[in-house]
Parts: structure tokens; C-alpha cells; sequence
């Protein structure tokens, strides 16, 4: 069991670049910039009027279960298809697999849109 | 179809909790009826499900098998686990009746997350498959992540699941990574694969990647069972969560960890022997003392059982140390009195309540339970007897459940450190006589005035009184279910 292994050295060079690349991108504009902030550089920018209201709000939970119902219906799809590839070759038993699977997910289905969750105020 | 025959109580559950999702969120959101409250409702629909449940896994014939593609298993260890496991919920769940519509925790989804957790633990007993295992394992803990934070006005609750959650993913990955370095260095991941393809194997020429693998997992399931040094989380989610999904956590998840913790240690890496005694060497003493020394400090009642429950685990691993069938039979006695112990003492801490004018309130701290005896002598005296079976005093059920453990540690000449566990005994033997003393020679400045408990509870801690006091009559009845159930891990 070797310890170099010499055929990713060009995966280590690759790594090393750009972590220079972007720590130089990054530290020369911080460093070599000069910095006189002043009261209207720093304040938010909307269209060159003065701000309407402060920029942040409450985070909506909404975003988050869609994201999430999303998730899981998405994976729902990324099962449905090597079973639809194989349906013919696979006996009965295969065809009643994925209908129990997709029922478990139906009544999933049912539980959200009965308590609100697909509800958009 | 005997693939179905394996998992049939699982399936009964799971059509159940088909069944009652759509009753639930039906009539839960029909405004027509006013949207009612249907947590009574599937409380006892629940109760009548494990009860069932019991009934079709008990009347089942035992059979070994191997089902489904060689991923879950059936023996008598399983058979007898999943009907432990069974009885444990519907004891957990008459304690939990009356707390539950106490604390306002109204969802009926509350139910249906307990059914599963049940379907997922009688799974995890069953798996046989690093695959299975690491399904299993995940089911269950997000099931109790959700749980832990069910309470969603308390943010004790709500931080108890947050740490739960990450620290347990955490653990997940340790699982995954573990089981994929195995797989990556032998090409298998079936249990009895691994057990084949490890006999033989020379002790000092054991490859040092594949013992890597092997404590990644070993991480993993310590960190289930809260075995110091991975223990951190549990006083702290104890501590948050809710006292019925406390006491959940408490009674129900380590007999099935075990279970897998058996198969691993004890059928698959049995020929690491000399490695793992070791790791588990240091991982009982860490346990033993901080679970002792952890529960001296403590003033709340939670927390106080939480570190408590980690001494018994560092006492669970010592009766693993021999690796034969006495050692695994002392540990599944241990693992029943401790249920029976757990049962018992958060039928007290659940459903006591002190009534000062004009709420009553929960036993939070270790102080509260001061002058009990001079207001209810019987729940004094029920509280000092399951208190002294922790503490391992003869002729409780938990002196004989520790004399086991001890006797088979000491069968591999594991000297120093039973003394050691011996002296640890001794001085956590402090602070139960303590909690003994502030029952019945102190008092608080005003008497404390007790809401009498309701009949389901008081029944399980009956039950569990009359089983602490009365084991050294027939311990054999015990001893003999525990005997069956080791007979499968023996080579």
C-alpha cells in the first residue's frame, strides 16, 4: 500500500491553482483598495432613492415546504423511471411494488393538501 | 410469500397507520364538526393496534429465515424482541394518557409518528444487512427527531430536536461512511457474508482500513445507545423534550440497538474480538463514571434519569465483554429490568402532580419531591423500592440484573474493571439514598398537595412495583425467555 499516489498529482496541481487563483481575486481587491467609507457609500441602495423599509423580512415558511414537498416528489419521479424501463420484464410482483410504493405516497399526498400545506396566500 | 409471512405484524401496523392518516386529517380539518380534537380518539385506536399487533406476532410460529433478498432475518431473538418491544409501547402508552391532554399537546399526528417509530424499531431488530441497518437505523431516528421537537410552543422542545438532529445525522454519516469503507475493502455488506469472510483471520494480520470501517459503525451505535464518550446529546434532549417522548426515548430504543449491536459485535466481527474489548473497555468505564458523577449534580428530574441511563448502558456493555451466551443472556435480563425500572419510574415522574393554588404542576426538580411521604406514604414507598432497584440493593430485581452482569464480566477475567463498576455502584448508591432521604425526612415549607394519578398509570406502576419486588421469587421465568432469545448468536 503505497503512500504517494503519483497519478492524482495533476488533481493536486488543479487544487492548488485555484485556491490561489480565487485567495488572490479575493485579497488584492480587500487589500490594495482604498477605503473611505462614507454615510451615503454604505447605506442600502434602492434606484438612488432613500430606502422604503428595511430590506429584511421575516423568513416565510412557505418557501421551505415547498422546497421540501418538492424533495421528496421529485425523488418520487427518480424511482418511477427505471421501473417504467423494466415494466415489461419484470413479473407481477414488480407492478404491485410500485403501486404500494406510489399509494404510500398518494396518502403523503392527501395528508399535505388536507392540512393546507399546498395552500399560497 | 414467506417474504410477507416475516414482516406481517409490520405490515398490520403500516396499513394502520394508512388507515388512521386518512381518518385523521379528514376529520380533523371537516368544519362541519367543528374541527375536532381527535387525540383521545387515536390514543385508544393506538392502544387496540399494538394490542393486535402483539397478539398476531406472539401467535405467528417462530421461524429462522432469511427474507427479502437476505436483508432481514427471523429467529428467537427477534421473536421475542419484537413482543418485548410490543409490550413496552402499550405500557409507555398507558402511562402517557393523561399527560399528553395535560400538556395540550393535541396532534393526532403525535399517534401516528409512535406507530411508526414502533414499525421502525421492530425493523431494526430484524435487520440483517449493512444496507438494512443503516435504512432502519435512519427510519427510527427521524422519527424521534420529530418527536423530540413535537411541542412546538416550548423552545426547550424545539432546541432539544435541533441538537438531536444534528448530532444524529451526524452519526448516520459516521454509519454510511463505516459501511462503505467495509464494502469498499471486502465486497460484501450481508451480515453473514462478513462473519464468513472474517473466520479465520489471523489476529495480528487483521488489515488496519477494515478495523477503521469497523469502529466508524461501532461510533454509530454507541452513539445511538448514549454511551459515553458519546453521550453528550442525551441529557440535553432528555432534558427538552416532552416527558412522554422522554420516557419513549428512554424505554424503547435501546433493547433494539442492542439487537443490532449483538448481531454486529458479536456474529460479524466476532473473530476482531481482541480489538473490540478493548474500545468497549474504555467505552464502560467512561460511561460508568460519568454517568455516576454526572447524576450527582443534577437537580432536575430529567436530566437525573438521563445520566442515570447512561450508567446502566456502561452495565450493559460489560456483560458484552465475555462475547458468549452467558454474557449476551445477562445483558437482555438487564435490558428487561431496566424497562421494567423505566416503566415504573416515569409512571411516577409523568403523572404526579403537585397542586399548588391555582396550577398544578409537573415534578421538575429533584427537591419537589420532598415531605412526599408524609402526603402519600404508598407513593413514597413505591418511588423508594423502584428507586433502590436502580441502585441495585437486594432483593430488587435490579441487585439480580447486576449480579448477572457482573458474573459474566468477571468469566473473562475482566477484574479490574467490575471492581471498578462495584465501587461506581457504591457511590451512585449515594445519591439515590438521598432522593430516598428527601422523601422521607425532609420537608418543604408548605406540604405538598398531590393530584392523585389516574388508573392506567397507577396500574403500570403496579405492575412494575409488584415485578422490581417480587423477581427473586421465580427470577428463572425471566432468565429462561432470556436464554431463547441468546441462543442465535452463539457459533
Amino acid at each position: 500500500m503505497k503512500l504517494i499516489f503519483t497519478e492524482y498529482s495533476i488533481i493536486l496541481i488543479f487544487l492548488v491553482i485555484s485556491f490561489i487563483l480565487s485567495v488572490a481575486i479575493f485579497s488584492l481587491s480587500y487589500f490594495l483598495i482604498p477605503q473611505k467609507a462614507d454615510q451615503e457609500k454604505v447605506s442600502a441602495y434602492e434606484c438612488g432613492f432613500n430606502p422604503f423599509d428595511d430590506a429584511r423580512a421575516t423568513f416565510d415558511v412557505r418557501f421551505y415546504l415547498v422546497a421540501i414537498l418538492f424533495l421528496i416528489f421529485d425523488l418520487e419521479i427518480s424511482f418511477l423511471f427505471p421501473w417504467s424501463l423494466v415494466l415489461g420484464n419484470i413479473p407481477l410482483f414488480g407492478f404491485w411494488s410500485m403501486i404500494i410504493f406510489l399509494f404510500i405516497l398518494t396518502i403523503g399526498f392527501i395528508y399535505e393538501w388536507y392540512k393546507g400545506a399546498l395552500e399560497w396566500e | 410469500m414467506y417474504n410477507f409471512y416475516s414482516i406481517l405484524p409490520e405490515t398490520y401496523i403500516l396499513c394502520n397507520i394508512c388507515i388512521l392518516l386518512m381518518y385523521g386529517v379528514f376529520f380533523s380539518t371537516f368544519s362541519l364538526l367543528g374541527y375536532p380534537l381527535l387525540s383521545k380518539n387515536f390514543n385508544l385506536l393506538v392502544l387496540q393496534i399494538l394490542i393486535f399487533s402483539f397478539l398476531l406476532s406472539f401467535l405467528q410460529t417462530p421461524l429462522n429465515l432469511l427474507s427479502w433478498n437476505n436483508l432481514l432475518i427471523n429467529d428467537w431473538f427477534t421473536y421475542y424482541a419484537k413482543l418485548i418491544i410490543l409490550l413496552a409501547t402499550i405500557g409507555w402508552l398507558l402511562l402517557s394518557f393523561e399527560y399528553l391532554i395535560n400538556e395540550k399537546l393535541n396532534y393526532f399526528e403525535f399517534w401516528i409518528l409512535i406507530l411508526l417509530a414502533v414499525m421502525a424499531m421492530l425493523f431494526i431488530i430484524q435487520a440483517y444487512d449493512l444496507l438494512a441497518i443503516y435504512l432502519t437505523i435512519e427510519f427510527q431516528s427521524l422519527i424521534f427527531y420529530i418527536l423530540a421537537s413535537i411541542k412546538r410552543t416550548s423552545e426547550f422542545s424545539t432546541e432539544a430536536g435541533l441538537k438531536y438532529f444534528i448530532l444524529g445525522a451526524f452519526s448516520s454519516a459516521f454509519l454510511l461512511f463505516g459501511s462503505s469503507i467495509i464494502y469498499g475493502l471486502t465486497g460484501l455488506t450481508n451480515l453473514s457474508d462478513l462473519s464468513k469472510f472474517f473466520s479465520g483471520i489471523v489476529e495480528n494480520d487483521i488489515p488496519f482500513n477494515l478495523i477503521i470501517g469497523f469502529i466508524f459503525i461501532l461510533v454509530a451505535f454507541l452513539f445511538k445507545l448514549s454511551a459515553a464518550p458519546f453521550h453528550v446529546w442525551s441529557p440535553d434532549v432528555y432534558e427538552g423534550a416532552p416527558l412522554s417522548v422522554t420516557a419513549f426515548f428512554s424505554i424503547l430504543p435501546k433493547l433494539a440497538i442492542f439487537g443490532i449491536l449483538f448481531r454486529f459485535l458479536l456474529f460479524t466481527f466476532y473473530d476482531f474480538i481482541s480489538h473490540w474489548q478493548s474500545i468497549i473497555l474504555i467505552v464502560i468505564f467512561l460511561s460508568i463514571l460519568i454517568g455516576t458523577f454526572g447524576a450527582f449534580a443534577q437537580t432536575k428530574w430529567k436530566r437525573f434519569l438521563a445520566y442515570s441511563s447512561i450508567n446502566h448502558i456502561g452495565f450493559f456493555l460489560l456483560a458484552l465483554l465475555s462475547g458468549d451466551l452467558n454474557g449476551i443472556s445477562s445483558v437482555l435480563f438487564y435490558g428487561i429490568i431496566y424497562i421494567i425500572t423505566m416503566l415504573g419510574i416515569f409512571a411516577f415522574a409523568v403523572n404526579v402532580k403537585f397542586y399548588a393554588y391555582p396550577k398544578s404542576y409537573q415534578f421538575r426538580y429533584l427537591y419537589n419531591v420532598n415531605g412526599l411521604a408524609k402526603t402519600n406514604p404508598f407513593l413514597a414507598l413505591a418511588l423508594t423500592i423502584i428507586l433502590f432497584s436502580m441502585a441495585g440493593i437486594p432483593p430488587m430485581a435490579g441487585f439480580f440484573a447486576k449480579v448477572f452482569v457482573l458474573l459474566s464480566a468477571v468469566q473473562v477475567n475482566a477484574f479490574g474493571i467490575s471492581i471498578f463498576a462495584v465501587v461506581m455502584s457504591c457511590v451512585a448508591c449515594f445519591y439515590y439514598i438521598r432522593l430516598v432521604k428527601n422523601i422521607y425526612f425532609d420537608s418543604s415549607v408548605n406540604w405538598i398537595v398531590i393530584k392523585p394519578i389516574n388508573k392506567t398509570s397507577s396500574l403500570i406502576l403496579g405492575l412494575s412495583l409488584i415485578s422490581i419486588l417480587f423477581l427473586f421469587i421465580d427470577i428463572e421465568m425471566i432468565s429462561i425467555i432470556t436464554l431463547v432469545m441468546s441462543i442465535p448468536f452463539l457459533h
